[in-house]
């Protein structure tokens, strides 16, 4: 009896902990989630590009038409990046860092600002965008300055340089990201001979407030990885953005490939943190746990895509998870808290590198690069998926994806090379899958069950990024030129509407006065333009471009 | 043909070529300009530019075919065919233009052992307060304080004594003051670094927004202390090396 009434407590209190835990995730969805504004790259800090908003949805999609559209007049290398959206004004940055600040409703320019770029640009004019905060915008370039500007007026109030260029091989190409009073940026470099860090600038002066190498120098521990002299130029780039958890007051950050990238011969050992997810103390820059999902890389698999801040039942309770897709072919959860390896499943059909990961994350059957022998490798150094992001909708409990069915003929080779030099240690020559077809999707994926729910085939690839809302809807636009619409359910195409140029930026949501809008970035550029003919010679050229291009429901009367 | 005509030559005129040099093109193109090498029409990516270097195209054929051993230059004996190596040889020859004289650099005076030592000090990516940080040279580092090379050899070799002439100290409206070099003074606005980072930072003011004024708390002396005397010594004698080259040109 006794023990029977215990049990119902018990009963009760588990009840209990469940609503809680139910009315927890239920407050959390609303910081994942954006709404009238787009205020940090991912959207939130949660980077699930997933807005709230649901005014546009599948019943009404089929009216969606530009509103305004904004020719930034910077056509030498496309439009990378993704606008942010605050109280109405959209910040936009180009190729040539330039920056513009526009009315939201119209298109009308605010201010606009344009940064001189030196020389030694690294690895070339790509600007994934901004990030706004403390009535400041934040500009990466690619002459590798982190520079501060008015946001009332786009007046330049600090730069720093970052690090030399021209020395380095290495600049900045993704958007900074403000946590608290700092704001942050990562670098490129991981093709370089060069040393990755993170960069912590205090908002108002820009004096710099902490350094977190990625490879541990001496006496830190992780060094006893590196063998010899090869921690000083080991790669391990951060070169997107990362996230961030306000509650439990971690910064996340991915960490990409080591260099050579095909080649381990000078760096046996784990190599760490390259092809890792850190997670930091935004005060001080000090690591807090660390995760490596390749150890020692020889595919040049960057482990520094955008980081999902979601929390999932998995392994038998509600897990504050980071989720990344990669290169890799994998998308890897981890517990966010703790950096524990929850699992990882594969979204992309064509894996060989590995036969498999076991159930507590360790690679079995590595098929490595090999000197004077090449080999058919599945991802390519291109990888299942790049840079450009993915979504997760809370309403469906889907991953979107971008996804790229691509193998390369990899061979390794021994190099000297010198600091801030090409440091790729072998050759690749990206080739189709040795019994499917190469080809690109959009998939969506239940990470619970790893299951893929829908895919929607595209003519040639996806390199823009994936959009998701709380009307069901799924958007992105193609190298063709086609801005489009998805059901977020069954991936059924429910609209299209033709930009004209092809898309590799990353489209956002926001809303004024009850109104919302869908923006596009299009114009084709970046090393993809030259690949992309290669891989499909017989396509239409993608057509260069630089523009926002601005949707919304026709105005009711 | 003088250099007027250059100028009215249409730019579709300066690349109206032989069909081998178009389908060299092409392959440049997708081969040679993509994944960060040799950048569109060969103007540099992360490898060397080709544009505008006087290459003779039986050269480039070579180059192509068997790479550059020790480079990241691949050979493309296996993935191109000998005719379309032969078309991008043509074609990279035909980027040479007449831009190519201006291009070719005077001959390079090769850096002893010694004083390329003091310069890798000098530059050095993992010490913080590195010289490369505040001073550039031979197209490396950063411009925030004074040019060395214009500088007497004697100068370098007790860089700890080293006066610092130009500080002032800049207090911002809201902000502690801050030991600072001005780098741009107008009635309009005031650019001042900030040496009181391991960056420096160019604050740009408004004149209204800032005080400056003569003299701070900021030394050399501070700024190189991440330096033993040997290694000081050593980047003295790159610095010399670098004053003296100059000087010879």
């Amino acid at each position: 009896m006794q023990r029977h009434l215990r049990d119902s407590v018990i009963q009760l209190s588990m009840r209990f902990l469940t609503l809680l835990a139910l009315l927890g995730s239920t407050l959390f969805a609303a910081d994942v989630a954006t709404l009238n504004d787009w205020p940090s790259y991912g959207g939130t800090h949660s980077a699930l590009r997933y807005s709230a908003l649901d005014q546009i949805n599948t019943s009404n999609v089929k009216t969606l038409a530009p509103a305004w559209i904004f020719q930034t007049g910077d056509y030498e290398n496309g439009l990378q990046a993704t606008p942010i959206v605050i109280d109405g004004i959209v910040y936009l940055s180009t190729s040539n860092a330039w920056v513009f600040a526009l009315d939201g409703s119209s298109g009308r320019v605010i201010w606009e600002y344009h940064f001189e770029l030196g020389k030694g640009l690294g690895y070339g004019k790509q600007n994934r965008g901004v990030a706004v905060g403390h009535g400041h915008v934040f500009l990466g370039t690619a002459d590798n300055h982190m520079v501060a500007l008015d946001q009332k007026t786009g007046a330049e109030q600090w730069r720093v340089n970052v690090e030399d260029s021209r020395q380095c091989g290495c600049n900045i190409t993704g958007a900074p990201l403000v946590v608290k009073d700092i704001v942050v940026t990562g670098v490129t470099g991981g093709d370089s001979a060069h040393r990755g860090y993170l960069t912590a600038f205090d908002v108002n002066t820009g004096r710099m407030r902490w350094r977190f190498y990625t490879i541990p120098g001496p006496g830190e521990p992780g060094h006893e990885t590196w063998p010899g002299d090869s921690w000083r130029l080991g790669g391990g780039s951060t070169w997107m953005t990362g996230s961030y958890d306000p509650a439990l007051n971690l910064l996340y950050w991915g960490v990409g490939n080591a260099s050579s990238d095909l080649n381990a011969s000078k760096r046996r050992g784990d190599d760490l943190y390259t092809a890792s997810i850190v997670a930091l103390d935004p005060a001080t820059g000090k690591l807090r746990w660390h995760y490596q999902e390749v150890p020692q890389d020889v595919w040049d698999y960057d482990a520094v895509f955008e980081l999902y801040l979601v929390d999932l039942p998995l392994k038998g309770r509600t897990r504050q998870v980071v989720m990344q897709a990669n290169k890799t072919g994998y998308v890897w959860i981890l517990d966010r808290a703790t950096g524990e390896f929850l699992k990882a499943f594969p979204f992309a059909k064509n894996i060989n590198w590995v036969k498999g990961i076991t159930e507590d994350g360790k690679l079995v059957g590595r098929l490595e690069p090999e000197l004077g022998t090449s080999k058919l490798v599945c991802p390519s150094v291109a990888g299942a998926k790049n840079w450009n992001q993915g979504a997760y909708s809370p309403r469906t409990g889907y991953l979107y994806l971008p996804v790229q069915e691509l193998c390369n003929d990899l061979v390794a080779r021994d190099e000297d090379v010198p600091e801030g030099a090409d440091s790729t240690g072998g050759n690749w020559v990206i080739k189709a899958p040795p019994d499917g077809k190469q080809e690109g999707y959009v998939a969506a994926y239940d990470p619970l069950t790893g299951e893929k729910k829908w895919t929607y085939p595209v003519p040639t690839w996806i390199l823009a990024s994936v959009l998701a809302t709380a009307g069901d809807l799924v958007f992105t636009g193609d190298p063709e030129g086609d801005f489009f619409a998805l059901d977020a359910k069954t991936g059924t195409r429910l609209w299209t509407f033709p930009t004209g140029a092809g898309h590799r930026g990353s489209a956002v949501t926001y809303a004024i006065g009850g109104r919302q809008y869908v923006a596009t970035p299009t114009g084709w550029g970046s090393i993809a333009a030259g690949a992309h003919k290669a891989l499909w010679p017989n396509g239409p050229t993608p057509r260069p471009g630089s523009a926002l291009v601005v949707f919304a429901l026709p105005e009711v009367k | 043909m003088n250099r007027f005509a250059w100028v009215l030559l249409p730019a579709a005129l300066l690349h109206a070529e032989s069909p081998q040099v178009k389908r060299g093109a092409e392959i440049f193109a997708t081969s040679c300009a993509v994944a960060y090498c040799h950048g569109p029409n060969g103007t540099a990516g992360r490898a060397p530019q080709l544009a505008g270097r006087a290459f003779k195209a039986r050269d480039v054929f070579g180059i192509v075919l068997s790479g550059r051993p020790g480079t990241s230059m691949p050979s493309f004996a296996t993935q191109l065919k000998s005719e379309d190596v032969e078309a991008v040889a043509q074609y990279v020859a035909s980027l040479s233009g007449p831009a190519a004289v201006e291009a070719a650099k005077p001959g390079v005076r090769l850096m002893p052992a010694s004083v390329r030592e003091g310069k890798a000090l000098f530059f050095d990516a993992v010490r913080m307060g590195g010289c490369g940080k505040c001073h550039e040279l031979e197209d490396r580092g950063s411009p925030v304080g004074p040019d060395l090379s214009k500088l007497m050899p004697e100068k370098f070799h007790n860089p700890r004594a080293n006066s610092a002439t130009h500080i002032v100290t800049a207090k911002p409206a809201d902000e502690q003051p801050f030991p600072g070099l001005v780098l741009e003074q107008t009635p309009e606005v005031v650019r001042v670094y900030d040496l009181s980072s391991p960056l420096p930072v160019l604050r740009t003011f408004q004149p209204a927004q800032v005080h400056v004024t003569p003299g701070g708390v900021w030394s050399h002396a501070a700024a190189v202390q991440n330096y033993s005397d040997a290694e000081l010594d050593a980047i003295a004698g790159y610095l010399t090396w670098v004053v003296q080259a100059g000087t010879a040109k």
